[in-house]
């Protein structure tokens, strides 16, 4: 067994709530460890306002975090801050919902997956494009994609190049938000092929949230199911899907099945 | 040519050209003007308040001088007066509501409650004051007005900025490590500036309506230069009888900013249009 990869403890999330007298809000995360092999995938399943989003926002340090830790690599990723934070960002490649609001509708494809390799403080130069046209192809799109806007590309299309983006500056950590949601099924078949190709390529760590499970069984190891902030149920895939211990976790079996 | 006539529409495409065409006319006063020296100020007094004719198409002012030359001449004060007070109050006005919006917290508080105490002053009567203690001068009219016009572009900014920061392209650049600088001027100010644009061209016509009141009040150019709001000020004295002085004048003012205010619609609409065919 290797060293886990992310390791979060206790973990608890709470928006903060508007007035002086409002009464606070409950945790939108409320006690959640878990903890990611290198190179394994952990599949984050609940519907909507289960938490996962915001453990995931949590674990990108884009909501603070009332308590519990995290620690990425190692280290304490909650101590981080400032321009060692920015640096520590590298690290972790995330792919968001809906591609065509993820990237920029003002700038080229080009220019989108320069943006990374720029905040690395990389040199644009010919060996920059070079390496853009490599990420992109790598997510199975030719070259000639690099002077259009996201607004040109198919939903598919574009969630590749989001994902090329994500994966720029060869992170240890693939993050992903629910990234087929918002595709039609037979393009989310493609995307999460080429999901499973970058993963035996590269060893890629992922943790992948959806409220599908049937999408996240093929790609995960592990699965945790979240419901109303905590973790209800947690264990290998073909245990999970196989025989469920919770009645929230058939359902939401069920749930895929039906779609 | 018909792609951007489609694109504009028939209404933005004139207006367009009118502006274009009083540019030129601007541009070009010494060359375009039948009397340049009188458009440039030298009287003529045996001439003085000639009714429209062949030889003083839009006839003589009191002083002699071909109101026409003058009206051409005119144009080169009041455009640059409208387009200057515009491209101050941008300069002013978008960097602070992209900082306010941005950082939001303290920095926000403070940017906008500054920019709370100059909209809390009628615009008008502020400029005029403002005018009044630099003295009469086109920069010195230009500086008055911009600064009453400033907050309104800062508050427009800060808007926009609020909207675009919570959009998940700038969340995936901060998430990827981009600097904060960096995400305010490639992600967010290229969105916000497209609406604060159109804007922009609107109110070139408003501006140059204010800088003509200015120098209508006497706070504008000094003489001989020829200003569109002094030259209705000056055939104020001999109007009705003698309307052609202050009517010229008038209606070059009137034609610019309805076509600045007509093209700036168009341009809106462009821009609304493009945003339905992208989200």
């Amino acid at each position: 067994m290797t060293a886990p990869l992310v390791e979060v403890h206790d973990l608890v999330v709470r928006y903060k709530s508007r007035g002086l007298f409002a009464a606070p809000f409950k945790p939108a995360v409320n006690g959640v460890t878990l903890s990611l092999p290198a190179g394994s995938t952990l599949g984050l399943v609940g519907e909507s306002g289960s938490g996962k989003s915001s453990l995931l926002r949590a674990l990108l340090r884009l909501v603070p975090v009332e308590s519990g830790t995290i620690s990425l690599g190692g280290e304490d990723w909650l101590a981080i801050d400032g321009p060692a934070l920015r640096r520590a960002r590298h690290s972790i490649g995330f792919v968001a919902q809906n591609p065509f609001l993820s990237l920029s509708p003002r700038l080229t494809i080009a220019q989108i997956l320069a943006e990374p390799l720029l905040a690395r403080g990389d040199k644009p130069g010919a060996e920059m494009k070079d390496r853009i046209a490599l990420l992109l192809s790598r997510c199975g799109l030719p070259a000639n994609f690099l002077p259009l806007r996201a607004s040109e590309l198919s939903g598919g299309q574009a969630q590749r190049v989001s994902i090329a983006r994500a994966l720029a500056l060869s992170p240890r950590l693939l993050v992903l938000d629910e990234p087929t949601s918002a595709l039609d099924v037979s393009v989310q078949a493609q995307i999460l092929n080429l999901l499973l190709d970058l993963k035996a390529d590269s060893g890629l760590s992922m943790l992948f949230v959806t409220h599908n499970l049937k999408v996240v069984a093929h790609l995960a190891e592990q699965l945790m199911v979240m419901r109303q902030g905590s973790v209800v149920e947690v264990g290998a895939t073909e245990r999970v899907m196989a025989d469920p211990a919770q009645a929230y976790t058939r359902e939401l079996i069920g749930f895929g099945r039906r779609r | 040519m018909s792609a951007f006539v489609r694109r504009l529409g028939f209404g933005g495409t004139l207006c367009l050209a009118l502006i274009v065409t009083f540019a030129l006319l601007a541009l070009f006063a010494p060359w375009l003007s039948p009397y340049p020296d009188q458009g440039m100020g030298t009287p003529n007094v045996i001439a003085k308040l000639k009714p429209p004719a062949a030889t003083f198409w839009l006839g003589t002012d009191h002083l002699g001088r071909d109101v026409l030359s003058r009206v051409i001449f005119g144009a080169r004060v009041s455009m640059s007066a409208g387009l200057l007070i515009v491209a101050f109050s941008l300069l002013i006005g978008l960097p602070v509501g992209l900082l306010a919006g941005y950082f939001g917290g303290w920095v926000d508080e403070a940017l906008m409650r500054i920019t709370d105490v100059f909209l809390a002053f009628p615009a008008l009567l502020l400029a005029v004051l403002l005018a009044a203690a630099l003295g009469p001068g086109l920069l010195n009219s230009i500086v008055a007005v911009a600064v009453t016009w400033w907050p309104w572009y800062a508050r427009m900014a800060r808007a926009e900025v609020l909207v675009l920061r919570g959009q998940p392209y700038v969340e995936a650049a901060s998430v990827m490590g981009v600097s904060q600088a960096r995400i305010a001027i490639r992600h967010i100010l290229p969105g916000a500036a497209r609406p604060l644009l159109v804007q922009a061209a609107l109110d070139v016509g408003p501006a140059l309506l204010t800088a003509s009141s200015l120098s209508f009040l006497g706070l504008g150019v000094l003489p001989p230069t020829a200003d569109w709001g002094k030259m209705v000020d000056e055939g104020r004295k001999f109007f009705p009888d003698r309307w052609w002085v202050a009517a010229a004048p008038g209606v070059a003012i009137f034609l610019l900013a309805l076509a600045f205010s007509v093209l700036g619609d168009a341009l809106r609409n462009r821009e609304g249009g493009k945003r339905r065919d992208t989200t």
